[in-house]
């Protein structure tokens, strides 16, 4: 159990070193749009399809509240989600049989596996979140818009593989990519 | 505080062999000198455990070396600093084929003198070839250890001189003794050679400080002798066993009764009698198993070492022996001391045996070329590359030739104790009620009882549901797995003094509990 414990918290370093800028983006678009903002600007100018804005009769400020609150719910989601395999990744990886030397590699696929499946749930979290009419403000995200939202899952992917490097499980490092080239003694 | 343990005939012998699988697994105490005593040089029970001494010494002396490898002062894995002599086996009567008419020089006597020896043995026992040993003829044995002289300059007897010395100098010394009752070399060794320590103690005028304890074993193991070719013949009776013993205890009753020769004496019994499938009048075929009993004699000679047990002035008597249940478990086996769990220490052995043999010793033996593929595994960087390897070379040396003559040693020696706990827990009960749930071995090894030489084979190779019956190898409520101890070696905190292989070795000894 300690070294679970133990596991838990490099976890949490690895994640840390990425969610502190997705926490202090989150926080931003929660308290709401500022019209002066940097951030404002850019989702005015590179997420929204203007044209149908346009078509509309409407301006960016009359959807800026809710497609902030979209994105912050968006990210939030992606964050705790991220957290979660990570964290049970790093916890699984105890578990794996790992019994001899030399087993640890025929983990790789199980570690693969997992990561394929985190990727597919991050690009559903961000359809679910863009493509569906769960939120109003979504019809109004062009496509550069798309894409750009589509790379957080990258964003977030980076963050769980930091999570799962210095996380796994000492005897398990070789089944997560590189993780075995870290220091023995770490 | 210095430790002698003397064993004295076969039984004594075997004993050794518990107590070295004992002291390798962390029970003994911080330095022991063993000797033997077999007039039986040849003895199948006498070279298996001069074999294992040797083994012993071997071993911790590469894994206990501050410049090589270093299991450090803290480890528990071969704790005990043993030494011997260069023949580790004490002969009473040197020279080609003896005779007792010889040792006594017979024909020199004086005609009243020689009629007292020709009542006291018959012409067979005087012509008796003794180079086997005294086939469980006490008397033969007493008169030949007698007819020897104790000297200064013989080196097993040196040794004595120089325990008492030492006592005498302020140290404490204590000086175990460990035969069988019954049979030849140790019914006539123990009390005298017990004997003649004490009459040196008192020639060298030492009051203090020096320990004398004994283990004294009653039958506890019988045989069926083959009618054919026996006539004429002297050997070991096992119907005759119990006579002598009873002869033989009222001869101590009298002996501890009238003067105080041992501090403490450990007896230990067994009945039923374990069964032994094979009989061999002596030589390099009586290769006896291991026995149960013959541990408690070992565990009774480390108690008597620990230094928690407080030796008074009263001549003390512990004796053990069988529960009323024909189950024997772990829970009869006594702990060394209040700190020295005897149980959980010889299931780490085990453990920490059979995940060397099978699992680590295989990886770790070969060629560099053959090793590299673990080079990137968290045990093998942590715990045998960083410290195999050469800055000079810039290479890691496990694969060298100084580095594989160890693993290779100690994965011998892992067979040792699998052969051992498996022939043990076997021959004890065999042909037998009686039931013995120390381990599970049929999974791992094959037994063939008729096999004098190789009794017990342990497989060379586990497949994996083989492997996967790891955590069912002890019979404890510990379950632990094999996927435990590579957690826990990959988790071990390294102790700042350890080097080399010892590391790794004293790492997977830990790891072996939970």
């Amino acid at each position: 159990m300690v070294n679970i414990i133990r596991s838990l918290i490099l976890s949490l370093i690895g994640l840390g070193t990425l969610a502190w800028l997705s926490i202090i983006l989150i926080s931003i678009m929660l308290v709401g749009p500022d019209p002066d903002g940097a951030l404002t600007e850019f989702f005015a100018e590179n997420i929204i399809a203007t044209t149908k804005l346009d078509e509309l009769g409407w301006n960016f400020s009359d959807l800026s509240d809710g497609l902030f609150l979209l994105v912050a719910h968006m990210n939030i989601t992606l964050l705790l989600f991220t957290l979660l395999m990570t964290l049970g990744w790093s916890t699984w990886s105890h578990y794996l049989n790992i019994d001899a030397p030399g087993k640890a590699k025929i983990y790789f696929i199980h570690w693969a596996v997992f990561t394929g499946i985190l990727v597919v749930i991050l690009l559903a979290i961000i359809f679910f979140f863009t493509q569906t009419t769960a939120y109003e403000e979504a019809d109004f995200i062009d496509k550069s818009g798309y894409a750009i939202l589509s790379s957080s899952a990258i964003f977030y992917f980076l963050m769980y593989y930091v999570g799962v490097l210095l996380g796994t499980a000492r005897f398990a490092r070789s089944s997560v990519l590189l993780a075995n080239k870290l220091p023995g003694g770490f | 505080m210095k430790n002698f343990i003397i064993g004295i005939g076969g039984t004594g012998a075997k004993c050794l062999e518990h107590l070295l699988h004992c002291c390798s697994a962390g029970l003994g105490p911080q330095n022991l000198w063993a000797g033997m005593v077999d007039q039986d040089e040849a003895n199948g029970n006498v070279s298996r455990t001069k074999i294992l001494l040797s083994k012993y010494m071997n071993l911790r002396n590469s894994l206990r070396n501050e410049s090589g490898h270093d299991l450090a002062k803290d480890s528990n894995l071969f704790k005990t600093n043993i030494t011997a002599n260069n023949d580790a086996v004490w002969l009473p009567l040197k020279g080609a084929d003896p005779t007792l008419e010889e040792v006594i020089h017979y024909e020199l006597l004086k005609p009243e003198v020689k009629g007292l020896m020709d009542c006291l043995y018959d012409p067979d026992e005087m012509k008796q070839n003794l180079s086997e040993g005294f086939r469980a003829r006490p008397n033969i044995g007493a008169a030949a250890m007698l007819a020897t002289t104790a000297n200064e300059d013989d080196p097993f007897w040196s040794q004595i001189y120089k325990a008492i010395d030492a006592a005498r100098g302020g140290e404490e010394v204590r000086v175990f003794i460990i035969s069988s009752i019954f049979g030849g070399t140790g019914a006539s060794g123990f009390p005298n050679i017990a004997r003649r320590i004490k009459q040196i103690q008192k020639e060298k005028n030492v009051t203090s400080n020096f320990h004398l304890g004994g283990a004294l074993m009653l039958p506890y193991f019988n045989y069926e002798v083959p009618e054919e070719n026996m006539e004429g013949e002297l050997f070991a009776k096992p119907e005759e066993f119990l006579d002598q013993t009873k002869g033989a205890l009222e001869y101590y009753a009298k002996l501890f009764e009238y003067d105080k020769i041992f501090d403490q004496v450990y007896v230990t019994g067994w009945d039923p009698l374990a069964k032994l499938p094979n009989f061999k009048m002596g030589g390099n075929l009586q290769n006896n198993p291991p026995l149960f009993p013959e541990l408690y004699g070992a565990l009774g000679a480390l108690k008597f070492f620990s230094e928690d047990n407080k030796i008074n002035d009263r001549q003390e008597i512990f004796h053990i022996g069988k529960n009323e249940s024909n189950d024997i478990l772990w829970s009869d086996i006594p702990n060394v001391s209040n700190n020295l769990n005897s149980k959980d220490s010889l299931s780490k052995l085990i453990r920490f045996a059979f995940s060397y043999n099978w699992m680590y010793g295989p990886a770790l033996t070969g060629s560099w070329s053959k090793i590299k593929k673990y080079e990137n595994e968290n045990w093998f960087k942590r715990l045998v590359y960083k410290n195999t390897y050469n800055n000079d070379t810039k290479a890691c040396e496990v694969g060298h030739e100084h580095n594989q003559e160890v693993i290779t040693s100690m994965k011998e020696y892992c067979q040792d104790v699998l052969t051992w706990i498996t022939d043990m827990q076997y021959s004890t009960v065999a042909n037998t009620d009686q039931k013995m749930d120390l381990i599970v071995s049929d999974f791992f090894s094959e037994v063939q009882a008729k096999n004098t030489s190789t009794r017990v084979t342990i497989k060379e190779k586990l497949n994996a549901a083989e492997k996967n019956q790891f955590n069912t190898l002890i019979n404890d409520s510990k379950n632990l797995k094999l996927l435990n101890i590579m957690s826990n070696i990959s988790y071990k905190k390294i102790n700042r003094d350890q080097k080399g292989l010892g590391v790794f070795m004293d790492i997977l000894f830990r790891s072996c509990e939970q």
